[in-house]
């Protein structure tokens, strides 16, 4: 007999000891809980603020390599445990301005051309924070909730007890807009995920959250190339400390419910 | 050959994206690459696309010779000083 995915009703609970989420101008939970509100907006240009980090360290980091790096930083700050970064489309800035120079018969950058590919911020992580666990870059693909969490499940189940899940995405080139949704908005969230309830050292981020995954909802959300902000949903059920994240293909986040 | 050291230095910070460092900081003698500004072999490599692109010289980075005009700034503005076609 096969395996059948019909048979497989849920995941084993796991933790979300915690979690931190940037977009520019929404830097820490307090910030996301007064957007969640209506009482505070994104700003448009905003940096996150990676000076842990040594300047030459910092140099080469994109906008998104650096909102990646600012949200991990009180996770990896004092672990070393796996990363898991799930991503529809990376650095696609990147990608495309390296495709313009291709076009116009323009020598490439090394630095550029180095960075360009879908592992490029993990190695970046492991390199800013001395990460010797495994690192993994997930292409996110229609459902990147449901391909991140399915993944860290599966790393969970296989005894490993903790792990950093990182989804981010940054504002597509005008020219790939024709055939993708894509969040205008920059935008990374962080998840501490464990398979025992540990509470962070961390003071500065609080809340650890009971969950699982569970098949069979018929809720769904619409692709990631058909809608844009795919986190939004995941981060106001964090805020909240209860409730439902429909992933895609019948699964469903649950947390505390 | 000032002049030369300047723009060098400027073009350094600018391909190499040290935004937070000043020329006054790039010492003309000091080492660029390990010890010293610190910089790394992605950087020689993105220095020599920038050298050939703003001065039209060709560097053979196979040649031992190359380590010596990389050295530092000062190595650096005489080799594009006499090689330079541009």
């Amino acid at each position: 007999m096969g395996f059948n995915p019909l048979k497989l009703v849920q995941s084993k609970p796991f933790f979300i000891s915690t979690w931190r989420a940037w977009s520019p101008g929404l830097s820490e939970q307090s910030d996301w809980a007064l957007w969640k509100q209506g009482a505070l907006d994104f700003v448009a240009d905003a940096q996150p603020d990676i000076s842990f980090l040594p300047v030459m360290q910092r140099r080469r980091l994109s906008p998104l390599a650096k909102a990646v790096l600012f949200s991990a930083q009180p996770i990896l700050a004092t672990r070393d445990i796996p990363l898991l970064c799930c991503s529809v489309h990376g650095e696609a800035r990147r990608t495309y301005s390296l495709l313009k120079d291709v076009a116009a018969k323009n020598p490439l950058s090394p630095t550029a051309f180095g960075l360009s590919v879908h592992n490029a911020i993990a190695g970046q992580l492991s390199i800013a924070f001395g990460i010797r666990s495994t690192t993994l870059a997930l292409a996110g693909g229609d459902y990147p909730l449901l391909t991140g969490l399915l993944e860290a499940i599966g790393m969970l189940t296989e005894s490993v007890p903790e792990l950093l899940l990182l989804f981010y995405e940054e504002p597509l080139p005008e020219a790939y807009l024709l055939s993708t949704q894509n969040s205008q908005k920059l935008c990374v969230t962080a998840l501490h995920l464990c398979t025992k309830k540990v509470e962070p050292n961390t003071s500065t981020l609080p809340n650890v959250h009971k969950a699982k995954l569970l098949y069979s909802t018929t809720q769904s959300p619409a692709s990631a190339f058909e809608r844009g902000n795919y986190q939004f949903p995941l981060i106001k059920v964090l805020l909240d400390g209860v409730g439902r994240v429909p992933l895609g293909q019948q699964w469903e986040l649950f947390i505390n419910d | 050959m000032n002049e030369l050291i300047s723009e060098l230095k400027l073009l350094i910070i600018d391909v190499l994206n040290l935004e937070d460092i000043t020329p006054e900081e790039i010492k003309i003698e000091e080492p660029l690459f390990g010890e010293g500004l610190g910089l790394d072999s992605i950087d020689a490599l993105e220095l020599g696309l920038a050298l050939q692109k703003k001065y039209k010289i060709s560097i053979d980075a196979e040649s031992e010779l190359t380590k010596v005009h990389f050295a530092n700034i000062k190595a650096l503005a005489k080799f594009v000083g006499d090689n330079r076609s541009k």
